[in-house]
């Protein structure tokens, strides 16, 4: 048994559970902590430039581990700015724990300098949050905080600092430690996995639809396992992006608003969905009437309150997609089923070649989905890329090829604005030996671009893919297609030297204006060893995309430039 | 609507009340009645809401999900 402070507690914490990085920034009621930082080297702190940054590169590292990421933040303004990425952690399930500096106990409820209700703020956007009430509950509070941060349906935790409760003392003795007991879920029985198999090897026309749980669960091997022997097409959800590699020959790609017709189509006209791991949000369903109509959906998820929060469904199975799809592929295996060829699945092969978007082209400015495409010439099977949030994002989740899971990285519950670049220092921070490329937008950079600052000060070598438009082209799309294209705030009058301004944060950058160009700058910016900038023009409104209108059917969509309309009624009847 | 009634256990730690009227407050669900006891370490909130079927399963379910939550029961 040791006396320390509470402080030197979190930090025992943070030890013993493991964290060997914090993406912070300092302030006032924060110091304590900070203070036991700069005695502690075994724990490597990233300064950010902005608190939002600290919470989206600790998301970031975590979702490429898939272990806790951990930032933090002094009270008021500095927990504020957490919120952000502490709402975004919150939507797509990424384990982050924010540690925040608090006023002293006595002046809580004072509106004491820099005093914001932490706590209280965060109840809705944190899977759990803590304030510490006495120096003595700090380790214990850190390593739950861990704890429950990644158990089942992992997500953010926040942990509020009253500054009296780090310097003062207690007594820590970590051989009699235990985690507060958390909630188990039950075992699934083999019977209803046999149930399962039945249904989807019996059914004519099944499909898979893979969410971020899969990821999430590090179940990618086995959804492509299941896939090739019931020989299934898989749509995906763009957290799930990369769970079945986006080259596989039956990975079909995304799903709802700005999804591929052909998954649309044949979501809409299948007769048994076997989800895993996605909440069937909005921008998945749209008009949930008209939502495979035809289909029994047989819903996996580890929360047990996704079963039928969204959409009705014929089985609903509370367990991890890793364990689901394990015993789904024993079960399978002991009976020795295989699915079969049949007319659906070449009606979907069919329809997949039939709508395929022709994304070569050399105009000038450079098409959006041209861009993605040189991208795909030029990146390493190991490349993590993020994005930020807006029409590049959706470019690059229609186009972009990445063949491993957890190396795609996006905001997709929050559509955080300024996700990819810190998203992007955490990935790099947690996987140094892999090329790390934001996939960004004018509109969303600028809103985070300081933190360019802070991969340049940290040595972290990151390449930035600008695809530079001007404004935020998918706002543009929506007033053009719902509001008469009456445009407001969605043009930046003077265009911003995003190459300038790299420069000025210390970092390099060139300008492309030719699809000629773009392999070769991008080659240049993975082999440099510093932020390399790729600010390519492209064209500032352009409907490049497939798109649903808000909550209207998915099988209506309105279609991208050079996406050919491929007709549904292709579909009915067997 | 029909009123249900709900009864929660939960661990009696900072903000145990928010938590569990938070569940219906960022829903746009309605609290008829509620009462709050300490119990040992916990407390015992009883709930009274108008609701359908839908809606008591979402708030059964958010309250079982709750970390600190221990018991939660319907009362007929």
């Amino acid at each position: 048994m040791t006396t320390i402070k509470g402080a030197r507690g979190i930090v025992q914490a943070l030890l013993d559970e493991k964290a060997d990085t914090l993406f912070g920034i300092p302030g006032g009621a924060a110091l304590p902590l900070y203070d036991e930082f700069h005695k502690e080297s075994n724990i490597k702190h990233i300064h950010m430039r902005h608190e939002q940054g600290a919470a989206h590169a600790a998301e970031g590292y975590a979702r490429v581990l898939g272990k806790v990421g951990v930032c933090m933040g002094t009270s008021g303004p500095g927990a504020t700015n957490l919120i952000t990425g502490i709402a975004d952690a919150f939507m797509d399930s990424v384990p982050i724990v924010a540690l925040t500096g608090q006023v002293p106990t006595k002046l809580l409820g004072k509106d004491a300098f820099q005093e914001t209700d932490t706590f209280g703020v965060t109840l809705p956007i944190t899977k759990h949050n803590f304030r510490l009430e006495k120096p003595e509950d700090a380790y214990q509070n850190t390593r739950d905080a861990f704890n429950i941060s990644l158990s089942g349906r992992p997500g953010p935790v926040l942990i509020d600092l009253p500054k009296d409760t780090m310097v003062g003392d207690f007594e820590l003795n970590q051989d009699t430690f235990k985690y507060a007991p958390l909630k188990t879920l039950p075992a699934v029985s083999t019977e209803i996995f046999s149930k399962v198999v039945d249904i989807i090897f019996n059914a004519e026309r099944p499909m898979i639809l893979a969410g971020g749980g899969v990821t999430i669960a590090n179940a990618g091997f086995e959804l492509t396992k299941l896939a090739e022997l019931l020989k299934c097409y898989v749509a995906t959800t763009i957290t799930a992006k990369g769970a079945i590699p986006t080259t596989h020959p039956l990975a079909l790609g995304q799903i709802g608003m700005h999804g591929r017709q052909v998954v649309n189509h044949s979501i809409a006209n299948c007769d048994v969905i076997l989800a895993i791991g996605t909440r069937f949000s909005d921008r998945i369903t749209g008009d949930i009437s008209a939502f495979a109509p035809n289909a029994k959906i047989i819903h996996i998820d580890i929360d047990a309150t996704e079963i039928g929060k969204n959409v009705a469904v014929e089985m609903g199975i509370v367990t991890d997609a890793k364990t689901a799809l394990q015993s789904i592929l024993a079960v399978a295996a002991e009976k020795q089923l295989q699915g079969k060829e049949n007319l659906w699945r070449k009606r979907v092969k069919a329809l997949d070649t039939e709508c395929s978007c022709n994304i070569a082209s050399d105009e000038t400015p450079i098409r959006p989905e041209t861009i993605i495409k040189e991208i795909n010439e030029v990146l390493p099977d190991n490349a993590i890329v993020t994005t930020e949030v807006g029409h590049h994002q959706m470019f690059a989740t229609h186009f972009l090829n990445v063949k491993n899971p957890r190396n795609f990285l996006t905001s997709a519950g929050a559509g955080t604005m300024g996700f990819g670049l810190p998203a992007a220092i955490g990935a790099k921070v947690a996987k140094p030996d892999q090329p790390v490329i934001d996939i960004s937008g004018d509109g969303s950079l600028i809103m985070v671009c300081q933190e360019i600052a802070t991969a340049v000060e940290n040595d972290i070598p990151l390449t930035i893919a600008l695809l530079n438009n001007g404004g935020y082209a998918i706002v543009q799309q929506w007033q053009k297609t719902f509001y008469e294209g009456r445009k407001i705030a969605t043009e930046f009058g003077k265009h911003t030297d995003f190459v300038k301004l790299a420069q000025s944060l210390g970092a390099e950058g060139i300008k492309v204006t030719k699809t000629s160009e773009i392999q070769e700058a991008m080659k240049q910016g993975m082999e440099s060893d510093k932020v390399f900038l790729v600010d390519i023009a492209t064209s500032p409104v352009d409907n490049g995309i497939p798109l649903v209108p808000p909550l209207g059917k998915n099988t209506e969509m309105l279609l991208g430039r050079n996406c050919p309309l491929v007709k549904p009624r292709y579909f009915d009847g067997e | 609507m029909e009123n249900k009634t709900v009864k929660v256990t939960i661990k009696d730690s900072v903000g145990a009340l928010p938590r569990v009227i938070q569940i219906f407050a960022r829903r746009g669900f309605a609290i008829e009645e509620i009462h709050a006891i300490s119990k040992e370490n916990n407390k015992e909130v009883t709930i009274v809401f108008p609701a359908d079927d839908y809606i008591k399963k979402i708030v059964l379910g958010q309250l079982n999900k709750l970390n600190d939550s221990i018991e939660v029961i319907e009362v007929q």
